[in-house]
């Protein structure tokens, strides 16, 4: 090995320890020596794994503005750097960091990993990062996972839009707060988003013609 | 054919012909180059301009990216206050999400508002911002008590809160969300893209 081979390793090597200290260093200034080490590890193993490790900066820096101890924050943290890599492989092949974050946030609220997969096989070429946002908030406001997870899939499949997909959000969040049950106003509001949507193609049709008779 | 005037043309001939004068800083590079190394002033004139070897283009790389940490390191120094429940008083304005105009994800400016006549400091925390207290401040508007602040959002759903007088707060108008983690829960957005 050449001596500037080994310069160039070692120059790599420093700006990379330096990227995670300068990671950990926009922790909050009120994190102790603990927190700090703890939160180190935690982005030392995610970037190791190619997640978003800024996301795990996040987490503690909410734990500590609100004050809650460093123990329960670095248990948030390792949590989330754990829905973090669920997410990315159910998101798989290249999610984006906004669609992983939403992946993660979706994995919070109790969504199993496996709809995570569902959901970009139903969408492969488009960002999921609001679809999983409706869902995750869905979810949030009473809905069961499994069910408000086949509704938002059924939707994209059949072709509804961001903004009809939001609408839907938004408009179950105002039945819920109006005093309606969650699936009783999911149900409604999907209808009237699927009233919108073309017909859903007829695949047997073409996957299995009946046979003409002579 | 042409007429075009003789004076004319001999005017444009003889400017074609005029030999200009050397340029000497062209003339005394050339010359270094053929005599050897260059002086060790002009290497310093030239540094900025002249092609880099590999290594030396890799060194500048990470001194750049090394310089890019540290000035991140020293942008960042949260402070920490109490969090309390939302003041009574206190009225936030709706948001209005902006449409994008692509399918790429483009950040969506959102405008955060809030009414509070007893407020003096407004920060705006969430995860956009890593959840620093300092990062976004709100400005204060013409009304009295009323402050403001455009972020830019990627499409999807985002958790925040507001910092006021150093108390934290959810947002009085937006749909909140518990948070098991930490136990205070934050307010939540959807930020819409067509």
């Amino acid at each position: 090995m050449t001596l500037r081979r080994l310069f160039l390793i070692s120059l790599a090597s420093s700006t990379a320890a330096t990227g995670v200290r300068g990671q950990v260093a926009r922790l909050d200034a009120s994190a102790d020596l603990g927190l700090r080490r703890a939160v180190e590890r935690e982005v030392v193993a995610a970037r190791a794994i190619g997640l978003p490790e800024g996301l795990l900066i996040a987490k503690a820096n909410e734990g500590i503005a609100k004050r809650a101890t460093p123990k329960r924050i670095t248990d948030a943290v390792a949590a989330l750097g754990k829905r973090l890599q669920v997410a990315r492989d159910q998101l798989a092949p290249n999610p984006s960091e906004d669609e992983i974050a939403a992946g993660a946030d979706a994995l919070y609220v109790g969504v199993p990993a496996p709809i995570l997969k569902r959901m970009r096989a139903a969408w492969p070429h488009r960002s999921l990062a609001l679809p999983l946002g409706v869902l995750t908030e869905l979810v949030a406001k009473g809905l069961p996972a499994d069910r408000a997870a086949q509704t938002v899939t059924d939707l994209m499949k059949r072709g509804a839009t961001n903004v009809q997909l939001y609408a839907l959000a938004q408009s179950v969040q105002g039945d819920v707060a109006a005093g309606w049950a969650p699936e009783a106003a999911l149900d409604l509001r999907a209808r009237g988003v699927m009233s919108l949507l073309p017909p859903a193609p007829a695949a047997s049709a073409f996957t299995n013609p009946s046979p003409r008779r002579p | 054919m042409y007429d075009a005037p003789d004076e004319l043309i001999d005017r444009a001939a003889a400017a074609l012909r005029r030999r200009h004068a050397p340029n000497p800083r062209l003339v005394s590079r050339i010359v270094a180059s053929v005599n050897g190394r260059p002086r060790r002033w002009w290497r310093a004139v030239t540094w900025p301009s002249a092609p880099f070897s590999l290594s030396a283009t890799a060194t500048l790389a990470a001194a750049g990216l090394l310089l890019g940490f540290l000035s991140r390191e020293a942008t960042d120094p949260a402070g920490h206050d109490q969090p309390v429940a939302a003041q009574p008083g206190a009225q936030a304005i709706p948001m209005v999400p902006a449409a994008r105009t692509s399918g790429v994800a483009v950040p969506v400016p959102v405008q955060f508002t809030l009414r509070d006549v007893r407020a003096s400091h407004v920060a705006l925390v969430g995860d956009f911002n890593g959840w620093s207290q300092t990062a976004t401040p709100l400005e204060p508007g013409s009304e009295p008590g009323t402050w403001s602040v455009t972020v830019p959002l990627s499409a999807g759903r985002h958790v925040y809160a507001f910092v006021v007088n150093g108390k934290w707060m959810t947002d009085p108008r937006a749909q909140t969300a518990p948070d098991l983690d930490f136990g205070r829960a934050n307010s939540v957005l959807i930020v819409q893209a067509p």
